[in-house]
């Protein structure tokens, strides 16, 4: 495989097998104890592994915990991407060939909202167990909190929009169809902090005439800790959950429901999360227009110091999340 | 809240930092400033370091008639500094960026030493009410941190800012401005939509333009104010020759900064055009001094065989210089590739002038069907529109018709200005 806008995974994956520094050290340690069940928490390292397998001659048992339906969510990214599409269909026909054998081997696939369950189902699996998205509730410190505070009066920020999200396709475009690179609908005092390494994508396109005035209420914060990530959640007076695409579950929607803020999200976004869509500091919207006047509504008034209920910590804490999966694989 | 209660407060700050001769944005600050003060209780202020000072009136507002553009104003300080700057060119050519800097430190130094020694007496702070209106007029997008200061002073005291605005040209045509300048336009722009309860635009074109930027960035716009400027020079005394090989001949002329947006490109076109086809054109006088991505014209200018007899340059003339090339001028030539409004057009024929310019929206607006107009981007059609009036005859019938002019003076141009941020 090429290394390639879109195969990064797909190679790492088949490193394992194939790559003459990593596989040596791969197969002594599969070898050093013979595992006799293998979890894959993604799809890639299957690739490689079903290799190291037949070289080994072991046999584990196998357990799927899917994040997303990966070929159908590849499609997805490499729309996006705008790959060629003779690389596009040879790379998912790689990815959706592995998946198709992972979910039929697999003992018990682990799906993360229902309709990826069904699709697993529909896909050969044995048993497919729900295995939501959750969020244990950061504490931080109270220096973080004073960090924000700096950060924020610095620059005369009275209102604060928080965008979180990694540098993945489907991040940036929900964004841009949603909230676009024009930002003038924000008054002066609030800002768009961008959190993550979406930040990159927006820091390296949005420099022409035509979108550099994005910057004018928008800061590009990049990667930060955790506990910072906690610390800024807390203080934000509004969370934008702006995806469109992308499979799974958004692992930001239930930070964003801990945090207490006012949410704008998608329909999509809230995949798996469905249930806390009624609460009242959630706000849905999946047009461009609906979705901008929701920030602006949201930031118009000061956040109310809302505190989650115990019952929704509770209810998205990864310890219920996962209780279901765990005993599905104890019994394996 | 009867009007005595309400001051109009206008931005001089640039007005007061300026060296040289005035650019058509200090010119109109300058006049808006003297006939405003005649229409409504103004006050004058300028900022610094987000602070902002009163300047009292009399600095401002000249008791007898005043220049727009006075050569003298420039002064010691302004010679220096157009010699300094030549060498602070070779320097960098020379030297790179740590000279470069260093001078610029040094320029930096010296306009602030004028700055304080002139306006180190005015130690008042202006205090802006809310009923009151603040007028922006000048480049503000040259003073940074001007509208985030005066932002800071709005929300507590909650007056109106009022922002003139005289195109959107940098963000239409990037093309025309050096690096830099059309973001740093755009930006202010946009902060200047976002903080003004009114706009005053210069023209419909302008309007329009900003309008459409402001529907762009997703923006509220205010209410938009098209007012009409003068085309009077506020100078009043004898006219001067600025060169004397101008008393024995006929000259077209040609008035705007020199910089790449005004087209005088298209003149050497229209020149050698002329030269190939044996039309005789008079001397081409353009008047402006040198501005933006203009340095190639120049060169091209001054080393075309024969084009000392063809072009002639006067980068510094004043108000008394300017107003006696439009009098002795056979016409105005105004190649221009877009404007705002298009002031020398409306001066000259304000004058009884014939103007042959591009068509551009703005100038069509009060030129109507007073001007010629040729595509700014074919020499060929500015040469034919210019022809006829190379005749005497067809010019002095032209002229005659150019009589039907309504112009506009400052006093005019003040009683709008007026209108639109006090209401009748």
């Amino acid at each position: 495989m090429q290394l390639q806008p879109g195969a990064e995974d797909i190679i790492s994956g088949e490193a394992l097998a194939f790559d003459s520094r990593v596989s040596p050290r791969f197969v002594r340690f599969v070898n050093s104890f013979r595992p006799d069940v293998v979890q894959f928490e993604q799809l890639y390292p299957y690739l490689g592994f079903k290799q190291v397998e037949q070289h080994l001659k072991v046999q584990p048992r196998l357990v799927y915990s899917a994040q997303n339906v990966e070929f159908s969510m590849k499609k997805q990214v490499y729309r996006v991407l705008e790959l060629p599409t003779p690389d596009a269909r040879r790379l998912l026909e790689v990815v959706e060939r592995g998946e198709r054998e992972l979910t039929r081997r697999a003992e018990v696939v682990a799906a993360v909202t229902p309709s990826d369950v069904a699709a697993f189902e529909t896909l050969g699996a044995r048993r497919v167990v729900l295995a939501p998205n959750g969020a244990d509730e950061q504490r931080f410190r109270s220096t973080d909190r004073k960090y924000w505070m700096n950060y924020l009066g610095r620059r005369g920020i009275h209102r604060c929009i928080v965008f979180v999200g990694s540098y993945h396709a489907p991040n940036w475009e929900g964004f841009e169809k949603l909230v676009g690179p024009h930002l003038g609908f924000l008054p002066r005092s609030t800002r768009l902090l961008i959190v993550g390494a979406v930040s990159e994508y927006f820091v390296r396109n949005y420099q022409d005439l035509e979108r550099c005035l994005f910057w004018r209420r928008a800061v590009a914060v990049g990667r930060i800790s955790a506990k910072r990530l906690a610390a800024l959640l807390a203080m934000a007076d509004c969370i934008i959950l702006p995806l469109v695409s992308g499979g799974g579950s958004n692992l930001k929607t239930p930070e964003a429901l801990l945090s207490g803020a006012t949410i704008v999200a998608t329909t999509h976004a809230m995949r798996g999360f469905e249930k806390w869509s009624h609460l009242p500091n959630v706000v849905l919207a999946d047009e461009p227009t609906a979705f901008r006047a929701s920030i602006l509504k949201a930031t118009s008034r000061r956040r109310a110091g809302d505190r989650v209920s115990a019952d929704v910590r509770e209810a998205l804490s990864w310890q219920e999340c996962l209780r279901a999966f765990v005993q599905e694989v104890r019994a394996v | 809240m009867s009007d005595a209660s309400r001051y109009i407060w206008l931005d001089v700050t640039e007005l007061l930092r300026w060296v040289g001769p005035l650019t058509g944005i200090q010119r109109v600050t300058l006049c808006l400033a003297v006939h405003l003060d005649k229409l409504a209780a103004v006050r004058f202020f300028f900022s610094s370091h987000g602070r902002f000072f009163e300047v009292p009136k009399e600095v401002i507002v000249p008791s007898g008639p005043y220049e727009t553009n006075s050569a003298k104003s420039s002064g010691m300080v302004s010679r220096l500094k157009t010699k300094l700057h030549a060498v602070q060119r070779v320097a960098l050519w020379l030297a790179g960026r740590i000279i470069h800097r260093t001078l610029a430190r040094f320029f930096e130094v010296l306009r602030e030493i004028r700055l304080s020694r002139r306006l180190g007496r005015f130690r008042q702070r202006a205090f802006f009410g809310s009923s009151d209106v603040v007028l922006l007029t000048g480049s503000t997008w040259n003073h940074k941190g001007l509208l985030d200061a005066l932002a800071i002073v709005k929300t507590n005291n909650r007056f109106k800012v009022a922002t003139l605005v005289f195109d959107a040209i940098p963000i239409t045509n990037p093309e025309f401005f050096g690096p830099g300048l059309p973001r740093k336009y755009a930006e202010w722009l946009f902060e200047a939509v976002c903080l003004s309860d009114s706009l005053l635009a210069i023209s419909r074109s302008t309007a329009r333009e900003v309008a459409a930027f402001a529907t762009r960035e997703l923006l509220a716009l205010p209410p938009v104010e098209v007012i009409r400027l003068g085309d009077t020079l506020g100078y009043t005394g004898a006219s001067v020759c600025p060169d004397p090989s101008l008393l024995s001949q006929e000259f077209i002329l040609s008035v705007g900064t020199f910089e790449v947006r005004k087209n005088y490109t298209l003149l050497w076109y229209v020149g050698r055009l002329a030269q190939e086809r044996n039309i005789r054109l008079p001397k081409l006088v353009m008047v402006g001094r040198v501005g933006w991505l203009a340095n190639d014209l120049l060169y091209l200018m001054s080393r075309t065989p024969g084009a000392g007899d063809m072009f002639l340059h006067l980068p510094e003339a004043d108000d008394a210089q300017l107003s006696w090339l439009y009098e002795h001028c056979r016409f105005l030539l105004y190649p221009s590739m877009k404007e705002g409004f298009g002031l020398p057009v409306a001066e000259a024929l304000a004058r009884g002038k014939v103007c042959v310019a591009s068509r551009i929206s703005s100038v069509e607006e009060f030129g109507g069907d007073l001007v010629d107009y040729f595509s700014p981007n074919d020499p060929a059609a500015c040469l034919a529109a210019l022809k006829p009036y190379l005749d005497n005859a067809a010019l002095a019938e032209r002229e005659l018709e150019v009589r039907r002019y309504h112009g506009a003076d400052w006093s005019q141009t003040a009683s709008e200005v007026r209108s639109a941020l006090l209401g009748q």
